[in-house]
């Protein structure tokens, strides 16, 4: 019997655990045609503002060892835009669409989601509270427990979607972080968008990014995810969402075991595109050598071994 | 779809048409050139969909649903998955006829994205109806896994020769994004050539990437996404042909020059570079065409003329399309030497991490508006790029 892969987020029911993370798949359909989105459960959109934002100068990204720095600065359509124009061929993929949200201000926040009230085809929306590419709102909103719960309560209040919190890999505080979430009425929390960085170009001994910083992504940021992602899910009942260098099944995997309920992919697919596929495929021949029917079969399994007393 | 499916398939036509397939038209579309799918619901089957692929070109040639579970979505779904069946396939257009009194079917057509391209009259027999020709062009970007053919070094230079798995056409000036092996990013290289499935790229190693592709070895895979971008336009009427390539930029120019040269169009040739050593003779040779003048220009004079491509530019610009790529800092004196009435094409560079309009990393920003080098260039018409090199 081939395993289920069926995940549930809150309400939300997706066919498989596998997602786009926001930023690294446009609108959805820019990858059409070039692989298969047979895989994904899930689309997640660009983050949304308001006003069309024109993002930061180049360069934006630089390659790094183990993973890349990207200073986009949030560069998107705006939300009148995407409703005209993006979200209409975005409802033709038949997929789940998960629209990812930004505000400069908690003002922001709740009329770029107002806006996506009764939208066609959103399925839950993932507010952004940790971009650390712009001066204003951002991972400064994500790094305060009282901020979060004022976002993620206001928005509860006026637009009836499943929310997903978005943080920033603060592993120091993220269980308080996570809690305000999960107490304001969060559906999910998306464990995490990259980590601020840098890179200097010492030939001109000037930062790299056209941003001057940026923030970290790749393999290099998925040892700290995953601790996040086991540490949440064990202490709090509110359903994961990971991100953060996942490349190989074998990655795929490791979330699932340490309790996360859906798995993003952003970096690994500019080095490898068909990555949804393989990941895809991966974890299903893992499921099958062990007998395993669902996903459940996995989700927090890493959990049982008792903790090391210190 | 296969034969034991045959009698439910058989029962959902003839309550669908009124003039059914029978047995054999289906059994013949079991294999290829046919492909036939069915949808099911816990062992029921609820629709099909039949088509013919042959050569890059799809023909829709039944799709059904049962009576009572029409209007739910699953003729979207199977047509859709017909359109991704096909882009796998490589196929560039899918085609379907459609009988023009058939309003459901149409939008639904038309939904996909398929727009009415003709007409076939009298097309049914049972009442003599029109049938409309309708067709899908499929973009066709496409990832494949290339395989190393040869690594020419030539000086600085260097030639990747790569066997793709299907012929794909492509316009000078488009680019592919390829793995470097052990990298995070694939690099963005001009196509150099690319006919009857043998992808060349011509790069110099310059850094990480750049240096891990001209070490890859001879029936190594590499993975490329291509063709990818816009590329040059043809001049207009009876214009001539200026391609101003410095450096590197010769690389995305070379195909350039060839093709104009074999559609007759007289093709003037600058190519500047620091020293003799970046002008082998083997793309020298196939730059000897009758209607191609080269004109080397190196900053050392160890080869042509001595100074800085910039600094020989011509006078006269009548009748002439230029077409330029090269170093930002020679595209800008490019552009401000040249006087505006004259057609101006640039080939830019930015960092890249998509190549497909995904990631907005390679922004071209300037008063007019943010563009994406990688979708909508690389290469610009003079006015689109306006003050964003400053
Ligand atoms: C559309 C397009 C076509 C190109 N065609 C060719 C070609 O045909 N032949 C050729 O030799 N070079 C070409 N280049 C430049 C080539 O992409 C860079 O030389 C190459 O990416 C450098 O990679 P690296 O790993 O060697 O350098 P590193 O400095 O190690 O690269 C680090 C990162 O910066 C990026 N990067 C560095 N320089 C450039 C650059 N000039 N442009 C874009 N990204 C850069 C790399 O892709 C990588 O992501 C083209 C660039 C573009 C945008
Ligand atoms: C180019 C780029 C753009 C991104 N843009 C966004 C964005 O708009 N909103 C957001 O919430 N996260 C954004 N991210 C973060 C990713 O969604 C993801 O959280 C992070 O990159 C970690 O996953 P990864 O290692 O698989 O890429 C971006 C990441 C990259 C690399
Ligand atoms: S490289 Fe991603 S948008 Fe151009």
């Amino acid at each position: 019997m081939t395993p289920c892969l069926e995940t549930h987020i809150g309400s939300l029911r997706l066919k498989t655990p596998l997602m786009p993370a926001s930023g690294t798949f446009g609108y959805g359909d820019e990858y059409l045609g070039i692989i298969s989105y047979e895989p994904l459960g899930a689309i997640v959109t660009k983050s949304l503002s308001l006003k069309p934002k024109r993002g930061n100068p180049p360069p934006r990204i630089h390659e790094l060892p183990c993973g890349m720095l990207n200073s986009i600065g949030l560069e998107n359509v705006g939300i009148k835009r995407f409703l005209e124009e993006k979200l209409p061929r975005l409802s033709e993929l038949g997929l789940p669409v998960v629209v990812s949200i930004f505000g400069e201000s908690e003002e922001e926040f709740l009329r770029v989601g107002e806006s996506l009230k009764g939208a066609p085809s959103v399925s839950a929306l993932e507010v952004n509270l940790s971009c650390p590419n712009v001066r204003k709102g951002g991972a400064a909103f994500g790094a305060d427990p009282e901020r979060v719960f004022h976002i993620i309560d206001n928005l509860k209040e006026r637009v009836d979607l499943p929310l997903w919190a978005k943080l920033p890999p603060d592993p120091f505080h993220i269980l308080e972080i996570a809690e305000a979430a999960q107490k304001a009425g969060a559906h999910a929390l998306t464990l995490v968008n990259t980590l601020p960085a840098m890179a200097m170009d010492i030939q001109r001994g000037r930062p790299v990014l056209g941003g001057i910083t940026g923030g970290l992504s790749g393999p290099a940021l998925m040892p700290v995810a995953l601790k996040m992602v086991y540490e949440v899910t064990r202490k709090l009942k509110i359903p994961v969402v990971a991100a953060g260098g996942i490349s190989r099944w074998e990655d795929a995997m490791a979330f699932l075991l340490a309790g996360a309920s859906a798995l993003q992919i952003g970096t690994a697919l500019f080095s490898n595109p068909r990555v949804f596929s393989e990941v895809h495929e991966g974890i299903l021949r893992f499921m099958r050598e062990r007998g395993m029917t669902t996903i459940e079969d996995l989700r927090g399994k890493a959990h049982e071994v008792e903790d090391h007393p210190l | 779809m296969a034969e034991e499916d045959l009698p439910q398939v058989l029962a959902i036509e003839k309550a669908s048409f009124t003039t059914p397939w029978g047995r054999w038209a289906f059994l013949v579309e079991l294999k290829p050139p046919g492909y036939a799918f069915v949808y099911e619901e816990e062992g029921r089957i609820l629709g099909y969909a039949v088509m013919r692929i042959v050569e890059d070109e799809g023909h829709l040639m039944n799709l059904s649903v049962a009576p009572p579970w029409r209007k739910r979505g699953i003729g979207s779904d199977l047509l859709r998955f017909c359109i991704e069946f096909c882009l796998h396939k490589g196929v560039s257009s899918l085609w379907l006829e459609v009988r023009e009194s058939n309003e459901a079917a149409i939008s639904l057509y038309q939904k996909m994205g398929f727009a009415v391209k003709g007409r076939r009259k009298s097309y049914y027999q049972d009442t003599g109806e029109d049938a409309l020709l309708m067709g899908l062009s499929l973009p066709r970007k496409i990832l494949q896994e290339a395989k190393v053919k040869a690594v020419r070094t030539m000086g600085p230079l260097c030639i990747l020769e790569l066997s793709l798995q299907s012929e794909i056409p492509f316009e000078p000036g488009q680019f592919v994004m390829i793995e470097a092996p052990g990298r995070p990013l694939m690099r963005p290289l001009s196509i150099f050539g690319l006919e009857k499935k043998m992808l060349k790229l011509l790069l110099r190693p310059v850094g990480t990437g750049t240096r891990a592709l001209v070490e890859v070895h001879t029936g190594q895979t590499l993975r490329v996404l291509l063709p990818l971008g816009k590329g040059y336009p043809m001049p207009q009427g009876r214009q001539k042909a200026w391609l101003l390539a410095g450096g590197m930029g010769i690389a995305s120019l070379f195909p350039l020059a060839l093709k104009l040269s074999r559609k007759g169009i007289p093709v003037r040739l600058l190519w500047g570079a620091r020293n003799s050593s970046w002008f082998p003779a083997p793309l020298l040779w196939q730059l000897t065409e009758k209607s191609i003048s080269l004109e080397l220009i190196t900053e050392d004079g160890s080869m042509g003329r001595k100074g800085l491509i910039t600094e020989v530019l011509p006078k006269e610009w009548e009748n002439a399309t230029v077409y330029a790529c090269g170093p930002k800092e020679m595209m800008k004196r490019i552009l401000s030497i040249i006087p505006p009435h004259v057609k101006v094409y640039v080939s830019l560079e930015e960092r890249m991490a998509c190549g497909v309009g995904a990631c907005q990393a390679c922004v071209l920003s300037g008063r007019g508006g943010n563009k994406l080098v990688c979708r909508d260039g690389p290469v610009f018409e003079r006015e689109e790029i306006g003050d964003s090199l400053s």
